[in-house]
């Protein structure tokens, strides 16, 4: 059984990371691209950095939050959406995938197709930009790291796990919907441009919004909670919510996915 | 034809519309709750500051959106071979698709500004017709040198297939630039003397401020002539270059 299952996991490890390979290789196939794109994403990072350490001068409070503590959120949501990114890039060409029939040739092959779907295509440029952004934001967090209590660090730990599950399950979401209308590429944008909301404490936005962002799409949930834990600051939702919450959205999804990928004709195949 | 293609994935242009509102609603909270815990910031109240991103926003959704994006695309994959071979002129087929998206955008971001009108509530008042006047001349150029932009990094395409990358960089740059989450004129002064070197502001935030009667009439002169300067640099520039790319266009795949 667990020789069985070892093997599995050693032809998913095998596919995957021979795909990793061809994806390493086409980063510096189109080397200007990369850079620029690279570029673009430090610039990104860079400017909010500013904005929030700038508006220091003017603003003491914001929602009862300093604007350090601002950052803290800002770090927070970037470690996420960068890492979640970093593997699941593949979600952003899936619709091309339904509307030219090529997803039957992932549903014919022996590897689960949401695998391959979702991990398809991990993007190195992120990588390149997650490493050093990481480290800074370490160095930025350094303080409000070291004044935590061990309870606290364990729970931002434990959240930013939590965090990647919802991000996960939401990029499922999205290719299931992507095979129900065929229609994937505003939908994934959307679903950034929620996240970006996210930027900043949830507690900022009022009723229904903050709901919606917190357990309908819940992106609140992802990054908000762990820099409050983080911060020792009352949590929008409890703790154990949040991760129960994380958990089931999660196997939503896969049902999602599974009654989805059912409905699947072939579109263009 | 292009109202009709749009609407042909109608679940996608939904989430397209949202997308638009989503991020105007995150700026105008932020500085909604910005202002709870003081008066002002950075020489603003909170009736200027919503004033001013409601304002920014509305403008922005009319004056950036474009369908050129896949321009330099369809260079390098030789696909502009089908529009150059009929006997239509290239430049009023872009004219032509530019009035239908605006067009498409103005009437949904008027819908959308009326939702955040209602949230909001920003104190808007209407100036001055000869204010108003210069105000939509002035949003027309910076339509005009977005367009030219766009057509830039369209004429990319008969030299390079890695287009992606630096109109990536310029959407990133635009994000923080163009006003639409802070006014530029809260940033340190040098930040603000290399962004006005640039055409970023004249794009939608110097608009804005002609709109609200920031200006003295000397800098209203000053911001048309630098809108007048970068609509015709862009445009002669892009006339040369299209003009060598078509000598070296190989139509590619035809």
């Amino acid at each position: 059984m667990a020789h069985n299952v070892l093997r599995r996991l050693s032809v998913y490890w095998t596919v995957w990371s021979t795909i990793a390979q061809y994806a390493w290789a086409e980063t510096f196939l189109n080397r200007w691209t990369s850079a620029l794109f690279l570029l673009g994403k430090t610039i990104r990072f860079g400017m909010l950095l500013f904005f929030l350490t700038f508006i220091k001068q003017s603003v003491q409070t914001f929602d009862g939050y300093t604007p350090d503590q601002m950052v803290v959120f800002f770090l927070t949501y970037q470690f996420i959406d960068t890492s979640s990114q970093m593997l699941y890039r593949g979600v952003y060409e899936f619709s091309r995938k339904v509307q030219s029939g090529d997803l039957d040739f992932y549903l014919s092959k022996p590897i689960h197709p949401l695998f391959r779907i979702l991990t398809g295509k991990p993007d190195f440029i992120d990588l390149i930009f997650f490493i050093p952004t990481t480290v800074f934001s370490v160095y930025l967090l350094y303080g409000s790291l070291v004044s935590a209590s061990w309870q606290a660090l364990v729970g931002y730990a434990i959240l930013l796990v939590n965090g990647f599950l919802i991000a996960t399950a939401l990029h499922i979401l999205i290719l299931a919907i992507g095979i129900l209308s065929v229609q994937v590429d505003n939908v994934v944008m959307f679903y950034r441009d929620l996240n970006n909301m996210t930027r900043f404490p949830v507690s900022i936005y009022t009723e229904p919004i903050r709901t919606v962002l917190l357990f309908v799409v819940p992106v609140g949930l992802m990054n908000t909670i762990p820099a409050q834990v983080l911060l020792q600051k009352p949590l929008s939702v409890p703790y154990l919510i949040a991760c129960i919450v994380g958990v089931s959205f999660l196997f939503f999804s896969i049902k999602t996915w599974s009654w989805a990928i059912k409905q699947y004709t072939g579109a263009g195949g | 034809m292009y109202w009709q293609n749009l609407l042909t994935y109608p679940l996608n242009f939904v989430f397209w519309r949202l997308r638009q509102m989503l991020g105007t609603f995150t700026s105008l909270t932020f500085w909604s709750v910005v202002f709870v815990g003081t008066g002002s910031a950075f020489g603003y109240d909170r009736t200027d500051m919503i004033s001013y991103i409601f304002l920014t926003s509305f403008l922005q959704s009319f004056v950036l959106s474009t369908l050129l994006n896949g321009l330099a695309q369809d260079v390098y994959t030789g696909e502009i071979s089908n529009t150059l071979v009929k006997p239509i002129r290239m430049f009023g087929v872009w004219i032509t698709q530019e009035i239908a998206d605006k067009s498409m955008n103005l009437f949904f971001v008027i819908l959308e500004s009326l939702f955040l009108f209602w949230v909001f509530k920003p104190q808007l008042i209407l100036p001055p017709t000869p204010q108003l006047l210069v105000f939509l001349v002035a949003a027309f150029l910076g339509a005009v040198i977005l367009f030219y932009i766009m057509l830039l990094f369209g004429t990319l395409g008969f030299w390079t297939q890695e287009t992606w990358g630096i109109r990536f960089l310029f959407f990133m740059i635009l994000d923080f630039t163009a006003g639409k989450l802070y006014p530029l004129d809260i940033l340190p002064e040098l930040v603000k003397k290399v962004l006005f070197i640039t055409p970023f502001p004249y794009l939608a935030y110097s608009q804005t401020q002609l709109f609200l009667g920031k200006y003295s009439p000397t800098e209203v002169v000053h911001v048309f002539i630098a809108l007048i300067t970068w609509v015709l640099v862009l445009a002669g520039l892009f006339h040369i270059l299209w003009k060598r790319g078509l000598k070296e266009y190989g139509a590619v795949g035809r």
